[in-house]
């Protein structure tokens, strides 16, 4: 038996305090001189044996009475052999076991980490199960794919299974306890048994307890639920923590510096084991000096690399060792490019190549150091291919009409980091674009637009936002921003509410329309020009200023699409495969692994999907293709940046997101003593026991005391 | 005038007086003519008139004080005594137990001692002859029956300066006093009886055989008949070195009932043997306790006297 507060166990010794007032007692007597001696005597020695065993008797229940107490608040922990099966109170019950191996659960302090406690609790849990329950066990980060699913088990197979629980690793995923309690409930509500029991062993962290979270608990206490939570985690100590790693130039091509940014995050001091951080490339470690790093100060740290070949091309920063390493490390796969890939698509194409809508536009494209490789493509044409095609960035020009299913592979390509410029024009249909571009602000679009109209307009205004991709254009004299004087315009009806969506620049007439509005998505960005790309709407096209608006904008925005395998732990893998004939195989093999398991293919949407990334790291996918040598993508999966908040929930602020549900917190966490602590706690068998024994002592001691 | 004595409780004094204190039986000198004067040929005293009461010869009768007021009254004569009366007094160890409720904090013996002298006023006032024995382990005093005032004087002297002590054995003792009781007459013994009953037993049985009137005056303090304690105690022998400790309440009941086996134990050997046992509690109102069980004898005579017999045992 083990227990939560063992130090408490000294007041044992309290336990001989009745016999010690029995025998001060006895030292408190008066002394009388007796004269009927003999039948005192008499009285007494027929008696004795009845006296001597109600004083043992009401000694020992208040011997009894002390221990139970100095127990209960020692907080005993039974496991199966100790008795805590008998002492579970309860018929056939199914059992759901959540075990958090979310990133933080990594977290030591010099000791056990927090995910060895929650393995060994879950193993004893297990292996303390009666066989008439049914058990559920689940990690956090594949709640969809139990370890067990609402089976009653054997004793072996308890015991297999509770072995297979002390070979988990923690993933690096975040917690969403919305979503796991969500699935929880789905669990129970297709449970075996009608009494359900539901056991989460976690850290206890913030992160991850949202508001949402108190509505699956309403759900779980409206189904009788019984919840406990146990809480194995250790307390914070400093942490520092690796929260970004981003590609700052938007497209990286081959022999042009590539910028990062490492962002470092210290929460108190993270008390590191040096200043030295290692940058792999391509699996190649190179040492990088990092700068001071204070308690409680975030940092960015630039970091410029060149890649020779075009190609994928995985990077890995890892920092120093401290109490959580699961956090000081992220990758990347930088999809490295000859040339920077756009798609123009012309939705007024012309025979006259100057006549095209998007002549001017191609022209700025296609001088300056950066290779851009441009393809030009009528609506037509692209609206006939069976997607939007893998590009950095695609320009619609005065395209009339855009179908849902187009909007919504927009939509992915953009969301997944892919640039997006939009051109208005005679052609455009805005009901087809406020219908499935805008979608009442799901699309792409960052506004409701309506046919062009004139306007009165001298000059563009840019706006002075931070960061804005139309900065360069300030560097130029008003004058030229005078010159700009469009004919007409499409007026934009913006949601204001909307933090995704910002007007860059606007035209100066008295209304001050929006001229070119951003909406970010994702990893990408759209830009909506309210003008046309050529001289249609005004003569802007033609003039040095829309050269560099539309160069620098367009290399702004260009990012890299989805195929960049860019992920969050716990984000599943998406690759666009061809299904003409789809793969006979897809395999992905795990970071620092040898073994590849199967990903699935997803017909619909012509793609293989692979869910088991709760490992951060670099995965490979590979798949075959009629024809073709086995086709092979990297995935770089990085640890969920929120995890690296170590703020707890306090006992209290979880019993309010849990309120009303039945629950029951154990407490596990603190310094690591070394010790198995784990088991079921019985202080409430004790508590009950313990006022019944008070019941019992005060009614025996009555008894006794009476006239005998 | 001698200085009355401490131990003369008016109350007792008030309540008895009245009720007076008869020889249940015939006994030595109890009618006048049946005690044949030693001293042959000289004329006794006159010393007093008294009522005539029912077992008087009426050859005694003052025929001259009828003639004169109708009463019928009997001529009493110095040398002469209706009852010798032995107060036998045990002042062991265990009679020097005062319980915290006795009345005016008397010990058992103090008890004893005082209802000794208010019988012994009494009978004296009766002009009866008392005599006192002192008993421990041995008769202390002898105090042969007499009803002078000088005897009255040493038996109250004796009284006060008697303190109890030592061990005791009732009924060998008894038995040796009785041989020192050479004419009939009434013995009252005044113990807690807290010894060996069957020797009490053959004491007051050789008593009975000699002729005399035996009362019994039982003090016990009611604290060793109700344990009344509600400390632990250490109960030390009074009258030896053995220690027992012992949580009354525990066992009280139980006590109380071997207590009330032995007083009844001692009453109905007593009644069986023809022998009055008044049990005297130190803690209730002795006062009471002697009148009513005076006026029970009272009651007793009368009634034999109604139908013209007297106590005699055969």
């Amino acid at each position: 038996m083990m227990f939560l507060a063992p130090l408490l166990l000294g007041g044992l010794v309290f336990a001989s305090a009745p016999l010690i007032i029995h025998l001060l007692n006895r030292r408190q007597f008066k002394l009388v001189e007796w004269a009927p001696m003999e039948y005192l005597k008499l009285t007494l020695r027929t008696n004795r044996r009845r006296l001597q065993l109600e004083q043992w008797i009401l000694l020992a229940l208040r011997t009894l009475l002390i221990l139970l107490l100095i127990f209960a608040v020692a907080r005993p922990l039974l496991n199966a052999n100790a008795g805590a099966s008998w002492l579970a109170i309860g018929g056939r019950t199914s059992r759901v076991l959540v075990i958090d191996d979310s990133l933080s659960m990594g977290l030591h302090q010099g000791g056990t980490p927090a995910f060895d406690r929650a393995k060994e609790e879950a193993a004893v849990a297990i292996e303390s199960l009666g066989t008439q329950d049914s058990l559920t066990v689940v990690t956090t980060s594949r709640m969809s794919d139990p370890l067990q699913r609402d089976t009653p088990l054997t004793a072996d197979q308890a015991q297999q299974l509770a072995d297979d629980v002390r070979e988990l690793e923690p993933s690096e995923t975040a917690n969403n306890w919305a979503a796991t309690l969500a699935q929880v409930v789905e669990m129970l509500e297709g449970a075996a048994h009608t009494s359900k029991e539901v056991r989460i062993i976690t850290d206890q962290r913030a992160e991850g307890w949202s508001a949402d979270a108190s509505e699956q608990a309403r759900r779980l206490a409206e189904m009788g639920v019984k919840v406990t939570i146990v809480n194995v985690g250790n307390p914070s100590p400093g942490n520092a923590a690796l929260i970004e790693l981003e590609q700052t130039t938007g497209v990286a091509l081959a022999n042009t510096p590539v910028v990062f940014t490492a962002t470092i995050r210290a929460d108190g001091d993270p008390q590191w084991s040096s200043r030295q951080a290692t940058l792999i490339v391509d699996g190649n470690e190179n040492p990088l000096e990092l700068p001071d790093l204070a308690p409680n100060q975030e940092i960015d740290l630039p970091i410029e690399w060149s890649f020779k070949e075009a190609g994928q091309h995985t990077i890995e920063l890892r920092l120093p060792d401290d109490a959580m390493a699961g956090d000081n490390q992220r990758s990347r796969v930088v999809n490295v490019a000859e040339a920077v890939n756009v798609l123009l698509v012309d939705g007024d194409p012309s025979l006259e190549i100057r006549d095209g809508e998007l002549f001017y536009f191609n022209m700025t494209l296609s001088v300056g150091a950066v290779p851009i490789n441009t393809r030009v493509m009528t609506d037509a044409e692209w609206l006939d291919a069976p997607g939007v095609g893998f590009y950095d960035l695609i320009v619609l020009a005065n395209v009339a009409e855009i179908p849902a299913d187009r909007a919504q592979q927009l939509y992915d390509a953009v969301e997944a980091g892919t640039g997006l410029m939009v051109f208005m024009g005679d052609q455009v249909d805005p009901d087809s674009y406020n219908n499935n571009l805008y979608a009442n602000g799901e699309g792409v679009l960052p506004g409701r637009v309506d046919v062009g109209e004139a306007i009165d307009a001298e000059g563009l205004i840019v706006e002075p936002i931070d960061g804005s991709v139309l900065t360069p254009l300030g560097g130029l004299r008003q004058s030229l921003l005078a010159q700009i004087v469009p004919l007409k315009t499409a007026p934009i009806e913006l949601d204001e509410d909307d933090e995704d969506v910002q007007v860059l620049a606007r035209w100066n007439n008295t209304d001050l329309m929006p001229a070119i509005v951003q909406k970010k998505i994702g990893r990408g960005t759209v830009l909506l020009w309210t003008m046309t790309a050529d001289r249609g709407w005004g003569d802007w096209p033609t003039q040095g200023s829309f050269f560099i608006a539309s160069r620098e904008s367009s290399l702004a925005i260009a990012g890299v699409g989805e195929e960049a395998g860019n992920l969050t732990a716990g984000e599943p893998i998406r690759q666009a495969v061809s299904t003409n004939p789809e793969p006979s195989a897809a395999k992905v093999q795990h970071p620092g692994e040898d073994t590849t398991a199967s990903a699935s293919v997803d017909r619909d949407n012509a793609r293989v999907v692979y869910g088991n990334t709760g490992q951060a790291g670099v995965y490979r996918l590979t798949w075959d293709k009629l024809g073709s040598p086995d086709q092979q993508r990297y995935f770089a999966v990085s640890p969920d940046a929120r995890e690296s908040d170590l703020n707890r929930l306090t006992e209290s602020e979880l019993e309010q997101v849990m309120s009303g549900v039945d629950l029951q917190i154990v407490d596990l966490s603190g310094e690591d003593t070394g010790d198995d602590r784990a088991g079921r706690e019985i202080w409430r068998t004790l508590a009950v026991l313990l006022l019944a024994m008070v019941i019992i002592e005060a009614c025996f001691a009555t008894w006794v005391g009476r006239e005998h | 005038m001698a200085e009355r004595s401490p131990l003369l409780d008016p109350d007792i004094l008030a309540r008895i007086t009245p009720l007076g204190l008869k020889a249940a039986r015939v006994v030595e000198g109890s009618i006048t003519g049946m005690h044949r004067s030693p001293m042959h040929g000289v004329s006794p005293e006159f010393a007093e008139h008294r009522e005539y009461s029912p077992g008087d010869d009426v050859k005694n009768l003052d025929w001259k004080v009828w003639a004169k007021s109708d009463r019928y009254v009997i001529k009493r004569y110095e040398e002469e005594s209706n009852l010798r009366c032995t107060l036998m007094l045990d002042c062991s160890r265990s009679m020097q137990y005062a319980g915290k409720n006795a009345g005016k904090g008397r010990s058992k013996f103090e008890a004893a001692a005082t209802l000794s002298a208010c019988l012994a006023q009494l009978l004296m006032s009766q002009r009866d002859a008392v005599g006192l024995i002192t008993i421990d382990t041995k008769p202390r005093h002898v105090l042969d029956p007499k009803s002078t005032k000088r005897q009255k004087a040493q038996l109250m002297d004796t009284l006060e300066t008697t303190k109890p002590g030592g061990e005791t054995d009732l009924g060998p003792v008894i038995l040796r006093a009785a041989d020192q009781l050479k004419r009939r007459g009434m013995v009252v013994i005044l113990s807690d009886f807290l010894c060996d009953l069957d020797n009490l037993y053959d004491a007051l049985g050789k008593l009975q055989h000699n002729g005399h009137e035996v009362i019994v005056l039982h003090i016990l303090d009611g604290e060793e008949i109700d344990l009344s304690f509600n400390d632990s105690i250490i109960f030390k022998d009074i009258e030896g070195s053995e220690e027992v400790f012992g949580e009354p309440w525990a066992f009280r009941k139980a006590y109380k009932a071997a207590m009330e086996e032995f007083i009844e134990q001692v009453r109905s050997r007593c009644q069986f043997a023809g022998i009055d046992h008044v049990l005297v509690r130190t803690d209730e109102d002795m006062a009471q306790t002697m009148a009513q069980y005076l006026h029970r004898r009272q009651r007793i005579a009368s009634s034999s006297a109604g139908r013209g017999q007297m106590g005699v045992r055969k």
